[in-house]
């Protein structure tokens, strides 16, 4: 017996059956992982196309089963019934006989006239040719062709009209099959479209779905698990199966089309998804990963309101991102807090040059009372509640010396003021001034007033009454980039409402001794002022040139996170969102750090210590959620990135100017008086109306239209009745926010109805550019006159550069698609007078006794010149010598035609024209278009009187 | 295209429900009516009558001057208060509106050219004679339509401020064709001419027909009341709405009984 070797003997099979099976449960785990479980994207897209075969499958029954049903059924009868009576019709049959008989003889016709023009045009050549002595003889051949020629053409003409009338006849006969077809066709499509879906849906595998764009740096993998985004119908399904939320509805392309969503105007095959929602785009393996909710990830998914950040990055020309309200929000406020005063951001060039939110200083010395200015700096908010100056981070000491600095440069260059002396009897005449001249549609009193410019209801506790005066009278000698404007007030007038502003106090001013004179303290407030950087909202003289004092913004919005300092505070505010470490989730972190400095500016320095100069300087604005939550989210969409131009949203010239436009109309507040649009309600079952809401009563909204509705059988003018519970949208009108204060006003003192006290409110513009000619609205914006005699409200002036002035003249101008600059009235021209009176010498003069006769009489109501009406001014209508240099002629006649049609609710009549034969005779148009005439012309004949028309 | 067609169609269909709603009012047979009656009079002294400024038109609206305004009339004696409107509020069912030669008419017509409106077709009407409007107040039923005429040679345009119903300003030339309006809700509603501005009317369009114009001595009688309680309520163009409001009296009507309110306004 061998002795046994134990190597031999040994049995490694346990080893090798172990790491084989090892070796076999990593490859199919490897397997597994490559097939399944990296691939949770093939689960998701067939979970899809199961949804969507049971929901298309019931759809197809349903479509089915409506081709089965009654209905259908009667249509089809219906249809059939139509076509034989259509075909047994004698009138058609003879209509089609008459047309197939005139085309076989205008086919002759034509076939005569081109023999007989060839001859024409033979003999004529022959004639050209030929001896003098023939010449007369064929000149009267060709000739004598002539009338031959010319019957035929007539005749093929009146052929032609024929024909026409017998296809319109032809189509008004099968009006009624039309529709049948259409109704039946209705049925057919949409059995057929739910057939092509369900073919479509067979041929779809489960694969990767990859849409790359080089030029956006785009590798989207994102439809891969989000397979119905892009389809429609599966809104209700959980994500990530679910159709796109349409987030907004964009108008149709054009009338008659659909609304668009936001999918339509950002294609998913060219945009992708992550442009807009961030994320890793190519990552498939997990959730997490593909959203880049993990660490390091600088550009991780937006949730919710925030996703709103990424539309600036390419609609950063538009103030008004449709759907983008939050951001748009934040991009308003960013400007109207000041931040721009402080931190610069590429893309906000039109803020940035209208930066200076607060006033010049250099006169505070004889503006404000002393003692006022020291409560103010230390905590506007006290004073003021609704103020947008922050609250900076000063100790007493510190605001002493910014006021004593403050106070010693603005005294040099004060000069004593002017104006009428305080009487107690100009307080009462003052308000009521205030209240009418439109004060109100800027400033609040009270609970009363626009909150666009400060609000004045402690005003007497800080300014003086002698600077009030001169500064109401003129602002801009005080303030000349300022946009306080003038209300063409003399100094009298001014005085009353300064009277009257003083008295605006809860405690008397003046009583305490301030002494700001301390040259040494002036030296450190200067010190303080540079550090604080009031100078980017003030312009203070002497720091003009100043950069910017906080750090560049322009791509906040993906700044790494380890350049955030929370300093002391990383534990507190991670555990507040639920993360260890801000690298866990980086937008997160950016968001709540952005947050918590917003609401505390100084709040990182907690628990630090810091030398006075060192600490953080950003002021408190007092920022509520909502304010914090769009500044976050417009800050979120700073990413520096240049977008080209072709992503870009292609904006038109009348985009660009209605933006242009829209964005003066706020800087100037055009809006706190001047109604701009209509409102809109979308009611309950999808219909859309446009108009002005009259009053509500009971949950009951009665609405006046200012359109046709003719499938609800409702006009222009007249009102609808709607339950507050049926209104499921309404856009409110914008502007005119102190109309509701004037009709008050109106009751209160005249006893006027609500109605008939909106006569008295600033003009409503919408529709502007129709009514006025650009180049007058140019000049009168620059420098307003009065137009409407009964107003007490004035139209200011604003002072507006040339620059300004063209873009509000193009914004009303383009708005409602009319030309702009350069534009012909033909209606002015002599040429045009000419033509006039070479058809009727008396056209003009018999326009104007139309215009004067009795039942007509413009001049009963209307300012012509120096004809002024009879009775009181506040009864006159509009100077009609004005009419020429400022209307559109075609506003004109559309306005003398129905006025309520443009207006709703004007005082001016609407005329029968087509009567008054014996003044003017000829058809209302003709009527209308003589008035016109007669405006546009550029005689005198409209401002004379008929005595003098008599002495002529 | 047809979709919109049939959901105008199914929104004009709920407009027109909501405006028969407003209206719904049932006419019933009222035996033993009982029957409110008294007296407006107004509260302090009487202003003396305020004189129209006729500064247009002279030839054709001041042929009988001075002109007295309409607003405030009031009866010397009695201190009674004319052109006030009382009425019930809330009553479901009771009789149905008299129609418009009825009580709208006053025969001491005061102002204007003093006479009372003619109906030529049963119609309420609007006339419009020497640029003043008669009659000056009238009370119509919601869904009633009134004439609206012009009885002078020269141009008017009848100028409604309506809120509830649709308002409108249409002119007629001198003795032109008249035009017709129809009105939905109940409301007070000043109509005036743009042209004249010291003319003016005022249409008060009630959901029921208890209601009534006070006559020259302020007296008003409201008959054929089914039993029950109600609320009465007064209106007059020169009183405020506030107070006004705290006039609305409480009222139990008894068969075949009447019931004495006397009401006092106060003028703004």
């Amino acid at each position: 017996m061998s002795k046994r070797d134990p190597i031999e003997e040994k049995s490694f099979a346990w080893l090798f059956a172990l790491t084989i099976s090892l070796l076999l449960i990593s490859t199919l785990w490897a397997m597994y992982d490559e097939v399944i479980g990296r691939r949770p994207w093939k689960h998701y897209q067939r979970e899809f196309l199961a949804v969507a075969d049971g929901k298309s499958q019931q759809e197809l029954k349903v479509a089915t089963e409506a081709q089965a049903t009654e209905q259908y059924k009667g249509l089809r009868q219906e249809y059939d019934r139509v076509i034989k009576a259509l075909e047994a019709n004698p009138e058609r049959n003879k209509n089609i006989a008459e047309l197939k008989r005139l085309d076989k003889e205008l086919a002759e016709h034509i076939h005569e006239l081109q023999l007989h023009r060839g001859e024409y045009q033979a003999t004529v050549y022959v004639m050209e040719k030929a001896e003098e002595a023939s010449k007369s003889k064929l000149l009267h051949d060709a000739q004598g062709l002539e009338p031959c020629i010319e019957e035929l053409s007539t005749k093929m003409a009146t052929m032609q009209r024929r024909k026409k009338e017998l296809r319109a006849e032809l189509k008004e006969m099968s009006r009624e099959k039309e529709a049948l077809e259409e109704k039946l066709l209705a049925y057919e499509d949409r059995l057929k479209g739910i057939q092509r879906f369900r073919e479509a849906l067979k041929k779809k595998k489960v694969e990767i779905k990859q849409i790359v764009n080089d030029e956006l740096g785009v590798i989207d993998r994102c439809h891969s698990c989000h397979a119905g985004v892009a389809t429609k119908g599966f809104e209700e399904i959980q994500q990530p199966l679910k159709t796109h939320s349409m987030v907004v509805g964009l108008p149709a392309l054009a009338p008659g089309l659909p609304e668009r969503g936001i999918l339509d105007a950002h294609p998913i095959e060219t945009f992708g998804c992550t442009p807009c929602h961030r994320g890793q785009g190519y990552a498939t393996t997990t959730a997490q990963k593909a959203h880049g909710e993990l660490e390091y990830v600088l550009t991780p998914l937006l949730r919710g309101k925030y996703n709103q950040a990424t539309c600036f990055k390419c609609h950063d020309y538009e103030i008004d991102i449709p759907g983008g309200e939050v951001v748009s929000l934040g991009r308003k406020l960013f400007h109207e807090y000041g931040c721009i005063g402080c931190h610069s951001v590429g893309a906000l060039e039109r803020e940035d040059k209208t930066r200076y939110i607060g006033p010049t200083l250099d006169e505070i010395g004889s503006k404000v009372y002393p003692e006022w200015i020291t409560p103010w700096i230390n905590n506007p908010k006290e004073f003021r509640a609704d103020t947008k100056m922050p609250r900076f981070f000063l100790s007493p000491e510190e605001i002493r010396n910014v006021a004593s600095y403050l106070w010693q440069i603005a005294q040099k260059t004060s000069e004593p003021l002017n104006v009428p002396k305080f009487e107690a009897e100009m307080v009462q005449s003052g308000k009521n001034r205030f209240e009418k001249t439109g004060c109100l549609g800027c400033h609040k009193i009270g609970d009363r007033g626009g909150q666009f410019a400060p609000n004045l209801t402690n005003i007497g506790e800080k300014a003086r009454y002698d600077y009030l005066v001169d500064w109401i009278a003129d602002p801009k000698k005080h303030q000349p980039q300022g946009r306080m404007p003038s209300l063409r007030l003399g100094k009298e007038e001014a005085g009353e409402i300064a009277a009257y502003l003083t008295t605006l106090r809860t405690k008397e001013p003046g009583g305490k001794h301030e002494d700001f004179g301390d040259p040494s303290k002036a030296e450190a407030g200067f010190a303080l002022v540079a550090r604080y950087g009031c100078f980017g909202c003030h312009r203070i003289k002497g720091m003009e040139d100043r950069g910017k004092i906080g750090a560049d913004l322009s791509d906040e919005g993906v700044k790494p996170i380890e350049r955030f300092d929370f300093a002391l505070l990383e534990h507190e505010i991670m555990h507040k969102i639920g993360l260890e470490t801000p690298r866990d989730e980086v937008a997160k972190a950016r968001m709540a750090w952005l947050t918590t400095k917003l609401k505390d500016p100084r709040i990182y320095d907690t628990g630090k210590y810091k030398k006075p100069e060192d600490k953080l300087r950003m002021p408190n604005g007092g920022l509520n959620d909502q304010e914090a939550q769009a500044l976050v989210t417009f800050i979120m969409g700073l990413t520096g990135e240049k977008v080209s131009p072709k992503f870009k949203r292609n904006l038109s010239e009348q985009d660009k100017a209605v933006v242009d436009g829209t964005f003066l109309i706020r800087r100037y507040n055009c809006v706190g008086c001047h109604p701009f649009t209509l409102e809109r309600l979308t009611l309950a079952d999808g219909t859309k109306v446009e108009g002005m809401t009259k009053m509500e009563e009971e949950g009951t909204l009665f609405f006046q239209l200012w359109r046709d509705y003719p499938e609800m059988g409702k006009k222009l003018g007249e009102n609808i009745a709607v339950e507050l519970t049926e209104v499921k949208g309404r856009v409110p009108t914008m502007g005119g926010e102190i109309v509701p204060l004037i009709i008050g006003k109106m009751e209160e003192e005249e006893g006027l109805v609500p109605e008939e006290a909106r006569a008295f409110a600033p003009p409503f513009l919408y529709g502007e550019g129709k009514r006025v000619q650009a180049d007058w609205l140019y000049r009168f914006v620059q420098a307003p006159i009065p137009l409407r005699p009964w107003l007490n409200v004035k139209m200011p002036t604003f002072g507006l550069s040339k620059e300004e002035a063209n873009t509000l003249a193009k914004y009303f101008a383009l708005l409602e698609h009319q030309e702009y600059p350069y534009e012909r009235l033909q209606e002015r021209e002599r040429a045009y007078v000419d033509s006039r009176c070479s058809k009727d010498a008396d056209y003009y003069m018999k326009a104007k006794h139309l215009m004067d006769s009795k039942d007509v009489n413009c001049g009963s109501c209307h300012v012509r010149g120096e004809l002024k009406p009879s009775g009181d001014p506040s009864g006159w209508a509009p100077d009609l010598s004005l009419a020429r240099e400022r209307l559109r002629p075609n506003w004109i006649k559309e306005w003398l035609t129905d006025p309520q049609r443009i207006q709703v609710g004007t005082k001016m009549p609407k005329f029968p024209w087509g009567e008054f034969q014996d003044t003017f005779p000829g058809s209302a148009g003709d009527q209308v278009e003589a008035l016109k005439d007669l405006i546009m012309s550029p005689g005198d004949l409209l401002t004379k009187s008929p005595a003098e028309l008599a002495k002529r | 295209m047809l979709a919109r067609v049939l959901t105008g169609m199914a929104l004009g269909m709920w407009v027109v429900t909501y405006a028969c709603l407003a209206q719904a009012y049932e006419v019933i047979d009222v035996k033993d009516g009982g029957v409110i009656s008294g007296v407006v009079k107004l509260s302090g002294d009487a202003p003396a009558p305020e004189e129209l400024l006729i500064d247009k038109d002279p030839e054709v609206c001041g042929k009988h001057l001075p002109r007295l305004s309409e607003k405030i009339i009031v009866d010397k004696g009695t201190k009674g208060v004319k052109n006030a409107v009382v009425y019930l509020v809330g009553v479901a069912k009771g009789k149905a509106f008299a129609g418009p030669n009825a009580g709208a008419a006053d025969p001491h017509g005061h102002g204007g050219a003093g006479e009372a409106p003619v109906s030529s077709g049963g119609e309420y009407t609007l006339d419009q004679k020497e640029c003043g409007f008669i009659p000056h107040v009238q009370v119509i039923p919601a869904g009633g339509e009134v004439e609206l005429r012009n009885g002078d040679p020269l141009m008017h345009n009848l100028h409604s401020y309506s809120m509830k119903n649709s308002s409108f300003n249409e002119s007629i030339p001198g003795d032109g064709k008249p035009v017709h309006k129809k009105f939905d809700y109940p409301e007070v509603i000043k109509v005036g001419c743009d042209v004249h501005k010291w003319m003016n009317a005022w249409i008060v369009v009630r959901d029921n027909p208890y209601c009534a114009v006070t006559a020259a001595d302020g007296s008003f009688t409201i008959a054929d009341v089914p039993a029950g309680a109600y609320k009465l309520n007064v209106w007059h163009e020169a009183a405020s709405k506030e107070d006004l409001k705290k006039l609305t009296k409480d009222v139990t009507i008894e068969a075949k009984k009447e019931v004495k309110v006397d009401l006092e306004v106060a003028l703004k």
